[in-house]
């Protein structure tokens, strides 16, 4: 008890950052769940199928697109809620928002992480079809839920990182 | 060419971000990997465990990856089941996220993939039992805001926030941002000091 006690004296920023995080996590999360039946999410789910079909059609994959759903004639796979790449986004942005900087950069970090994470996920999710074509269940299974689920959040906080430690101006000492 | 003066090695042993991501993803390959292995052993620890704390009514039954939920009043039919890899998928983004981190001995390392091995599973309990709980209450699990929060927060967040909060004065050793600045004369700290 007082070994928290004087850590929150001695980082009263990092505490303040740590509640605004978690604070910004709920809200998002919350609204992340009233928009998972709806339409604005629907259409996430279609613009991910879509942008991935194209992807796999400049890679030679002979694909067709029904609502969310991406087939060729040996795989087909869905793009549900999970697949959009929201959840690691939100904890980017969250981070974002709690650090402590200017708006500037806060604004130039939100940015730079939702195209950067976009990116990721569509990597994901074209890879997950070249997998799901190529290898056996248990291979696409790993992949799918193991490793890339893994690796976007892992991109989102190598981001976050580079970020704080690259891109945000800390000012002068004086 | 030594290994000590490898061009990749040495800028990587530079760029203290970019190491982290690649050691990460190694790991993130290594261990998932392994834990197909070791997963279904972790799983029927899971639905035991399950079983003992779950409401009469409700049989949990392993088969395969997945977790299925069975109500006695439903004549054993399964209407709710929950993929384990997609449940504990945060143990080898934790595992890779703590093996990963720059500057911790190794000590310190295994016990903190330790502690946060041991909180998933609390998280991984407590989700099979919330599930337990809406089925026994006939409730539609994955139309509950709570269950799908749960199950968010559990495989998504937690892993990120444990290994944030054992890590954090290894990534930031002199504070945050606005900590790293000196107080400027005549500013707020120092008043503070002075009025003490």
């Amino acid at each position: 008890m007082t070994r928290t006690r004087t850590f929150v004296r001695q980082n009263p920023t990092a505490v303040r950052s740590g509640a605004i995080f978690a604070g910004c996590m709920l809200v998002f999360l919350l609204v992340y769940d009233r928009l998972a039946d709806s339409q604005a999410m629907h259409g996430i789910k279609i613009s991910v199928t879509k942008a991935t079909a194209f992807f796999l059609d400049l890679f030679g994959y002979d694909v067709t697109t029904d609502d969310t759903l991406i087939s060729s004639s040996k795989f087909q796979m869905g793009i549900v809620t999970g697949c959009t790449g929201l959840i690691p986004i939100a904890i980017f942005i969250a981070a974002v928002l709690a650090y402590p900087c200017r708006i500037r950069d806060k604004i130039i970090g939100i940015l730079f992480g939702i195209v950067a994470i976009s990116a990721v996920n569509l990597m994901r999710t074209v890879t997950l079809f070249f997998i799901g074509t190529h290898f056996s269940e248990w291979v696409f299974e790993t992949a799918h839920f193991l490793i890339w689920q893994s690796l976007v959040i892992l991109i989102s906080i190598g981001l976050w990182l580079l970020w704080a430690q690259k891109l945000v101006r800390v000012p002068a000492k004086q | 060419m030594s290994l000590r003066n490898n061009k990749l090695l040495v800028f990587l042993r530079r760029n203290k971000i970019l190491l982290f991501l690649v050691t990460a993803t190694v790991l993130v390959i290594f261990v998932a990997v392994v834990w197909t292995f070791i997963s279904p052993s972790y799983n029927r620890v899971l639905v035991n465990l399950g079983n003992r704390i779950a409401p009469s009514s409700v049989t949990l039954e392993l088969e395969e990856r997945n977790i299925y939920f069975h109500h006695d009043a439903l004549e054993g039919r399964s209407t709710a089941w929950i993929f384990s890899w997609a449940l504990h998928f945060g143990l080898v983004l934790v595992i890779a996220l703590i093996g990963a981190t720059p500057g911790l001995r190794l000590k310190q390392r295994l016990k903190f993939i330790a502690l946060a091995f041991a909180l998933l599973f609390v998280i991984h309990v407590t989700a099979i039992w919330v599930m337990a709980r809406l089925m026994a209450s006939s409730v539609v699990m994955n139309k509950n805001p709570w269950f799908n929060l749960l199950v968010t927060v559990g495989c998504d967040l937690f892993p990120v926030v444990i290994w944030g909060i054992f890590s954090f004065k290894y990534w930031f050793p002199q504070g945050l941002a606005r900590e790293r600045v000196l107080p400027a004369p005549g500013s707020h700290r120092q008043k503070t000091k002075k009025s003490k």
